[in-house]
């Protein structure tokens, strides 16, 4: 055989190889997509692939995530915000979410949340599976590897984790559901909204001298914040989000004034909810959270709605809603609308079925059993007041054998759309499904 | 540093590439290198003292040549292997030694020496005795002294073997690095093949088998009957699978830059009685027994009840090879006496009609029940290599008579982590590998058969293969990965 021709069957051997390895490649990235640590959320996905412009950037941790709504912002204001925060996200790895999301867009301002800015020394306090969801849907660039090499240091699961998912998570097999497998597409626009309610004990408000910083890791990486906002130009905002008196005690508190100030003096705006903007706002520890320290939506409105209001007025803020270049957002407001109607068969208790229906297009009719167990269930009595609905007593055939029934229906054309029946637990003291 | 780390998940293939590269005459020196690189990964000194058996064991070599050519006696011989197995016998030994003269001197003479904590080289027991059949070889005129420092040096550290083996003959591995391999796709295909099978075996199968025996047999008190029978299945299942993975691995990882290693296991599994079970089992040790010890002893030449004399010194050292304790020499010898007895009460087998031979006779349930119980001889016999000690092992004997076997139907399982995905995964993988062994036997050769299925097939089975792994594999953060049970020999 000639010389050129057992030259060009190596050659194709090596591009069958290469060809090889680049299937196995791409099929050990899709495992390792599917096992990723995700909770069935792929809203920093969505945010990272779409290319939008936006007001408003909010970040921090749950405390932020299930604080503010930006659908409300949009309905209520016609502003566009998107909400990047993500449960126990220290602000350390905020940072990096920040500067991935500073390379995507320019919004007018991003708003942070005091609660995770420690001051403590050499520790990132934030839970190895919750730094993954922090981080992993970040594009891959140098950001990324930057922040994974940072977080990589905090846990003994070394970069090897962070980097490949397969490694970390391929163990999720057993637990893999629908959501691992399709990708739900959420328009949310990143809150993760509570629609239960549950009491909060109100923090004791101090003067409002600020504490002395001692510069730990999470204040040196909020300064490194208000650096990276000020060559990008972009306004930070620091807010402290309201949240129970276990977590909002004395030295939270002058943490959270010195921060405000440094925040001032970098040109950034505070907006302190203190005692007297939780009066103006209305916030009732009784009903407006969703656990023992996250607010649900009723909070998550009125605090959201403030901080739009103080921004609109700063920033100028442009109300977008009437522009057809903001089409989209209405047809996103919309789409969520009927995702929420799609989602109530996942709510398994009264108040937070009702109250995911917290809207005017909706009408809601609730039918019990016996009327005197609804002011047993905390908050039922509040929620069925706020969406004015009046209970209706059935009898078992209405209610087929439970306790009780509720019934979403459109309130323009009456059109049936869900409906969910619950038992009453007396344990749990609460209108259940099971 | 573990085949199944991530280090080697770099070096070999960084190696193995660079190998081709490098010139022939420069390739013994490179391959040196890199096994010393990754020999010393574990530990600097354990580099110095296999350097020093290294040599010891070449200048050895020569000198035996020279003192053969001038028709020396063994006497010779036998204070140079005393002296080439002695830093294997002082590391490894002492302290069972001492053990032992504490618990004499101790009762007689109310005297007790204090214990002494050495190091245990990874792979000693197996170069030193890689080295011995070398020597042996040399004096008995099958080998020519290796005039090559670097050649003999890579002889014994050569990085696939220097750990758990297989142990290896210098007539079979020293000519191969005499020889430049040119790269074959074909032979780096069918030993990467090899090498994925070995990382099945001990990532989904070895590892999940021992996150249920180690819960069980480390708290054997709290666990009884069923739950000990059971591991004790699991453990011989365990044992075979993550050796059989390692040796798949290292011939592979030597494959691919084609060197070919003697097999360690030939579906020992199927054998049908002991003796034939041990001909399938850690091949390479159990070759160099025969021919370093057995044969020497006289063998089977010598009339029976010294046959079964050599068996049973055979088998004893067998076992303290594997580990210094007395339950590792009970579970040799307990080999040793199923083989001594089988043969015994072969007359009476053949009048029974329980003997192999005779077309009736050769029927799948008679082949069925000889294996199993081959099988469950071999079982038996690994409560005492599992067990820390031989009280420990008498111990777990008693428990598995405790009669609960509701416990594989009340759910009992699910909390040693055998829940039913984890179930099926594991009959999944044990039906495979079962099926694989199957097929061997009967001469069925899987690589070879798969390499004339089209491109495509091929690709989706290797593909499918590797994501299995990586999926279902115990590894990754959180997950201490034990090392291979042959390490520690």
């Amino acid at each position: 055989m000639p010389e050129h021709e057992n030259k060009s069957i190596n050659f194709k051997k090596i591009g069958k190889t290469l060809i090889f390895f680049c299937l196995l490649a791409v099929a050990i990235l899709m495992t390792s997509n599917l096992v990723r640590w995700k909770r069935g959320n792929y809203y920093k996905d969505e945010f990272f692939e779409k290319d939008r412009s936006y007001d408003l950037l909010f970040f921090g941790s749950s405390h932020m995530h299930e604080g503010v709504d930006p659908i409300t912002l949009w309905e209520e204001e016609g502003i566009t915000s998107y909400n990047l925060a993500s449960s126990g996200e220290a602000i350390q790895l905020s940072y990096y979410v920040l500067k991935a999301a500073l390379e995507k867009t320019k919004p007018a301002a991003v708003v942070i949340d005091t609660y995770r800015i420690s001051d403590d020394p050499g520790t990132i306090n934030q839970e190895y599976s919750f730094a993954h969801e922090t981080l992993d849907a970040l594009p891959l660039g140098r950001t990324k590897l930057e922040a994974y090499k940072y977080a990589a240091s905090f846990y003994e699961q070394g970069l090897l984790s962070f980097i490949s998912s397969i490694y970390a998570f391929h163990d999720r097999y057993s637990a893999l559901e629908k959501e691992d497998f399709v990708r739900q597409v959420t328009y949310d626009k990143g809150a993760y909204i509570m629609t239960n309610i549950c009491p909060a004990e109100p923090p004791v408000f101090y003067d409002k001298t600020p504490g002395k910083l001692k510069g730990g890791e999470g204040v040196s990486s909020y300064r490194k914040i208000l650096e990276l906002c000020k060559e990008e130009k972009v306004i930070p905002v620091l807010i402290n989000i309201p949240t129970n008196k276990g977590l909002y005690q004395k030295s939270a508190q002058e943490k959270t004034h010195a921060l405000m100030e440094e925040t001032r003096a970098a040109g950034g705006i505070a907006i302190d909810f203190d005692e007297e903007r939780l009066e103006k706002i209305g916030l009732d520890y009784d009903y407006d959270f969703g656990d023992a320290s996250h607010l649900n939506l009723f909070g998550a409105d009125k605090v959201g709605l403030e901080v739009a209001a103080e921004l609109k007025s700063a920033l100028s803020l442009v109300d977008h809603r009437g522009d057809p270049a903001y089409a989209q957002w209405q047809e996103d407001a919309e789409k969520w609308r009927q995702q929420r109607i799609e989602l109530l068969s996942e709510k398994t208790e009264a108040v937070s079925y009702l109250l995911l229906t917290d809207d005017p297009v909706y009408s809601q009719r609730v039918y019990v059993k016996k009327p005197d167990l609804i002011e047993k269930h905390y908050g039922l009595e509040k929620a069925l007041s706020v969406l004015g609905i009046e209970a209706i007593e059935a009898d078992s055939d209405i209610v087929k054998g439970f306790d009780m029934k509720i019934e979403i229906r459109d309130a323009e054309t009456d059109q049936w759309l869900a409906e969910q029946y619950f038992l009453f637990n007396t344990g749990q003291s609460q209108f259940v499904t099971e | 540093m573990n085949f199944h780390s991530f280090q080697y998940l770099i070096f070999f293939p960084i190696v193995s590439f660079l190998y081709y590269l490098v010139p022939g005459a420069a390739s013994i020196i490179y391959l040196l290198l890199a096994s010393y690189v990754f020999y010393i990964q574990s530990d600097w000194t354990y580099a110095v003292i296999l350097l020093l058996v290294t040599v010891w064991t070449y200048a050895m070599g020569r000198y035996l040549e020279r003192r053969r050519d001038k028709g020396g006696s063994n006497r010779v011989l036998i204070p140079i292997l005393i002296f080439t197995f002695l830093p294997l016998v002082i590391l490894k030994y002492s302290s069972f030694f001492l053990q032992n003269i504490n618990m004499v001197t101790g009762r007689l003479l109310h005297v007790s020496f204090s214990p002494i904590d050495l190091i245990l080289p990874a792979g000693i027991s197996f170069y030193t005795f890689q080295a011995v059949g070398y020597l042996i070889d040399v004096w008995k005129g099958k080998q020519k002294a290796e005039k090559d420092f670097l050649c003999y040096a890579l002889f014994l550290s050569f990085f696939p073997l220097i750990m758990s083996g297989p142990i290896e003959r210098a007539g079979h591995l020293i000519p191969q690095f005499r020889e430049k391999h040119r790269f074959s796709a074909e032979k780096v295909r069918d030993a990467l093949l090899l090498m994925v099978w070995g990382f099945f075996l001990k990532l989904v199968v070895a590892e999940r088998l021992a996150g249920y025996v180690n819960p069980v047999i480390n708290d054997y008190q709290k666990y009884g009957g069923c739950y000990l029978i059971l591991a004790i299945i699991f453990f011989t299942f365990q044992l075979y699978l993550d050796f059989e993975s390692y040796s798949c691995i290292a011939i592979g990882s030597a494959g691919v830059m084609g060197f070919e290693l003697f097999k360690n296991f030939n579906q020992p599994f199927l054998g049908m009685s002991m003796t034939g079970f041990w001909r399938r089992w850690h091949m390479s040790l159990t070759n160099w027994f025969r021919d370093y010890l057995y044969i020497p002893l006289g063998g089977n030449r010598k009339g029976k009840a010294k046959q079964y004399r050599n068996i049973l010194i055979v088998f004893g050292v067998s076992g303290l090879w594997h580990g210094a304790s007395w339950n590792y020499v009970v579970w040799g010898l307990l080999n040793g006496f199923y083989q001594v007895i089988g043969m015994l009460l072969k007359p009476f087998k053949e009048k029974v009609g329980f003997a192999s031979g005779g077309q009736k006779r050769d029927v799948f349930s008679r082949r069925l029940l000889k294996t199993l119980c081959t099988f469950f001889l071999f079982g038996f016999s690994l409560i005492f290599f599992k067990a820390p000690s031989f009280m420990t092992a008498i111990r777990i004997i008693k428990g598995c008579t405790v009669w609960n076997p509701w416990v594989f139907f009340d759910g009992s399982m699910s909390a040693l982590g055998m829940t039913a995905l984890e179930t099926a995964i594991l009959v999944i993988s044990l039906a495979i590998v079962v099926a694989v062994d199957i097929m061997h036997e009967k001469g069925i050769h899987i690589r070879e058969r798969l390499s004339y299925q089209e491109t495509w097939f091929r690709w989706v089975l290797i593909i499918c293969a590797v994501i299995t792994i990586l999926v279902f594999g115990k590894y990754g953060p959180g997950y201490k990965a034990s090392d291979f049970i042959y390490f520690k020999f």
